[in-house]
């Protein structure tokens, strides 16, 4: 099968892993990050969107479908080149992905509440009124939780999303595992091992991800 | 402002064209592809289904970027070509990424038709094959829709990314126009418009067919 | 209303009303009108069943009486004070009014024992271990203290009804709302819910029934409020409403009844 003059380099494959190793930990923050600055932002969106002033949902909509409408990594190019030159204010590569990716996914999880909040009874909220609990006590208490449930695997798999696509910081420069594995390979000229050991450094890191978003699906994902 | 588009018109219409070229090899093949990996995985057995599964786990685990560099760079060696058209690394990379998610679709929609629903048709006196393409499928189908719909959007989405592998489609002509005009801010702007129109259209279409037929899905 | 039938105890007794709905109207914000200067009082210790065909505002009517619908016109004063007025606290009212739902509402996410402490627990900041107490008398009281630890959907929906009658209970507000509480149950648990209902109202408790169960309103109703439309038709008496009905509408309701299942008590 393999017909190249010379055969899969094992050596070159194996050492590959300890560079990509250290991408792998720039993958892991800019998600970790990214998440982290996205969840409250995708909440205070998905309340702006619940909003009772029309113009406030309006724009808050159309906010939210801009991001969700567009390639991310046209996002990252607008942030990279745009942003500067509208604000004057120049960010560094891995704050430029940053912005983008928080951007783009708290979009995403903004509809993930939205819809999660929506689909609980409003009823539900009634009943704790009913009680005598503010609003916000009936969020915190009564509907949040039950929402949460059903935002759980939408969440999981914007998480696995934002993973993958954290592979395109490679093309502005931020190290994370692809733009070490595209840096390995012009310095080797190891194509076939660097790449594929990079594409197993993030099967290693993804199936589990992947697996596990299968399973809060399967497990709370909502049946008809 | 705008001129930038007139003075480069030849690079964009070629990206324009690539890109719609891209995208309408891509939704057939995948959604082919998709279609029948979910149905064998359905109605397979056992180890069809777990066999099947390992390369589209695998695709949905690895970010497409990396299945199209692996695609371009790395698979000309394995199969001992030196070279593949960017083009083509870019239909396959796509086409098997985007594939492996409708194959999950196409098996989560023919699991969501209960089963009762196979019996009734059984017994009516129809033979499986029958259940299966009078009763089932028709409506799974029009259960995958709004999914599969979401998934056609996410590959235009997606397809920008076959520019890295030097696919000369709108975004890696814009990218091209931008570096000589030196005009990031209109182009990149207007580039942005092009793909929210266009997923949008794409996802309206979908929504009004779905509405037409909604009810006849709902077992 | 000289009619031997037609006396109120309660207001002959010359108490106040506990809940004064002053000529209420109510409309959605889709502009269609539910209730039209609707006015009724229910004083205290009464027990007042809303009767009418499914669509006269019923439901609605009670739902304003805790705020949950906005009333767009009249007063509604609960205990002496206009709650319609703009500087009332509506929570502070929700506290004492009860409201048990045709769906039971119990959070589904909590245990059964939870469920009856969390109202006394968020909004009345009790401690923790006095609410659970009391959690446990009223599960008891309603007949479920053997299913404190499981959630609600483990139960059938004659129980969760009871379980959600012990959570409204548990604020011991001075008036309990039900807004057709046995419509969502099979006909076997009817039974269980109107018992415990029966229970509250030997007990002096004032309570508003919004039901389709016209034998309990018979029997346990102290004054019957007839609606269609969003307007009242009539009021009176169980004996004299269901015996000698003014109103062609009211005759007309209660023939459909009679039609359907033959449900009219002839008392």
């Amino acid at each position: 099968m393999i017909a190249r003059t010379v055969g899969f380099e094992w050596d070159a494959f194996g050492s590959s892993f300890a560079p990509l190793l250290e991408g792998a930990v720039m993958t892991v923050v800019l998600t970790v990050v990214v998440m982290l600055l996205s969840v409250p932002i995708g909440v205070g969106l998905a309340l702006l969107r619940l909003s009772r002033h029309k113009v406030v949902r309006a724009i808050a909509t159309g906010w939210v479908e801009v991001w969700r409408a567009t390639p991310v990594l046209l996002q990252l190019f607008w942030v990279f080149y745009v942003l500067p030159a509208l604000t004057g204010i120049t960010l560094s590569p891995f704050l430029v992905a940053i912005v983008a990716f928080t951007g783009h996914v708290s979009a995403f999880l903004s509809e993930t509440f939205r819809a999660g909040i929506a689909s609980i009874r409003p009823q539900q909220r009634q009943a704790a009124l009913s009680l005598g609990m503010t609003p916000a006590q009936s969020f915190i208490v009564v509907v949040g939780p039950q929402a949460w449930w059903r935002i759980l695997p939408a969440f999981a798999n914007t998480w696995v999303s934002l993973f993958k696509d954290t592979a395109l910081v490679s093309t502005i420069a931020v190290a994370d595992i692809s733009y070490i594995g595209l840096q390995l390979r012009q310095e080797t000229f190891m194509t076939l091992e660097v790449l594929t050991a990079m594409a197993l450094m993030y099967l290693a890191l993804g199936y589990p991800q992947a697996k596990l978003a299968d399973w809060l699906e399967r497990r709370f994902g909502v049946k008809e | 402002m705008f001129d930038v588009f007139f003075d480069y018109r030849g690079l964009f219409i070629e990206g324009l064209l690539v890109t719609l070229q891209l995208n309408a090899i891509v939704v057939v093949l995948s959604v082919a592809g998709g279609a029948l990996i979910g149905v064998a995985r359905h109605y397979g057995g056992k180890i069809v289904r777990v066999v099947l599964g390992i390369p589209v786990d695998i695709l949905r685990s690895i970010p497409l970027l990396v299945v199209l560099i692996w695609v371009f760079f790395a698979s000309p060696m394995v199969f001992g070509t030196r070279y593949i058209d960017p083009f083509v690394a870019a239909v396959i990379g796509l086409s098997l990424t985007q594939g492996a998610y409708i194959s999950e679709i196409v098996r989560g929609g023919l699991a969501s038709v209960r089963s009762t629903q196979t019996r009734a048709g059984l017994a009516l006196g129809m033979t499986r094959t029958q259940v299966v393409t009078r009763v089932v499928a028709p409506q799974a189908l029009i259960r995958m829709l709004p999914p599969i719909g979401s998934q056609v959007a996410i590959g235009i989405k997606d397809s920008t990314l076959a520019s890295v592998i030097a696919v000369p489609e709108l975004f890696r002509q814009s990218q091209i126009v931008i570096g000589d005009s030196m005009q990031p801010f209109v182009v990149l702007t207007t580039l942005m418009v092009f793909y929210f129109v266009l997923v949008m259209i794409v996802v309206r279409l979908i929504d009004m067919l779905y509405t037409r037929v909604a009810a006849r899905g709902a077992s | 209303m000289t009619d031997s039938l037609d006396t109120r105890k309660m207001a002959m007794s010359g108490a106040e009303p506990l809940v004064l709905l002053d000529g209420i109207s109510h409309a959605y914000p889709n502009g269609k009108v539910s209730l039209t200067e609707l006015s009724f009082a229910v004083h205290p210790g009464e027990v007042v069943c809303l009767l009418g065909p499914s669509g006269s505002g019923k439901s609605t009517a009670i739902r304003c009486v805790n705020m949950l619908e906005p009333v767009t016109a009249g007063r509604l004063v609960f205990e002496g004070i206009d709650v319609t007025a703009k500087d009332v606290n509506q929570v502070e009212v929700r506290k004492r009014v009860g409201m048990v739902f045709q769906n039971f509402e119990l959070f589904p996410h909590m245990s059964v024992l939870k469920n009856v402490a969390i109202g006394p627990i968020v909004s009345l900041k009790r401690p923790k271990a006095e609410a659970y107490d009391l959690a446990r008398e009223l599960l008891a009281k309603v007949g479920l203290s053997d299913k404190g630890d499981v959630l609600p959907s483990q139960l059938s929906g004659g129980q969760q009804q009871r379980v959600a009658i012990a959570r409204a209970l548990a604020m011991q507000p001075d008036v309990m709302l039900f807004d057709e509480p046995t419509s969502a149950l099979d006909p076997e648990m009817v039974g269980e819910v109107l018992a415990v209902m029966r229970k509250l109202a030997e007990e002096g408790m004032t309570m508003v029934v919004v039901t389709h169960e016209m034998r309990f309103a018979r029997n346990v109703a102290d004054w019957v409020v007839v609606m269609e439309d969003g307007r009242l038709v009539e009021e009176g008496t169980p004996e004299r409403i269901f015996e000698q009905p003014r109103m062609e509408r009211t005759r007309a309701f209660f023939g459909k009844l009679e039609e359907q299942d033959g449900v009219l008590p002839t008392g």
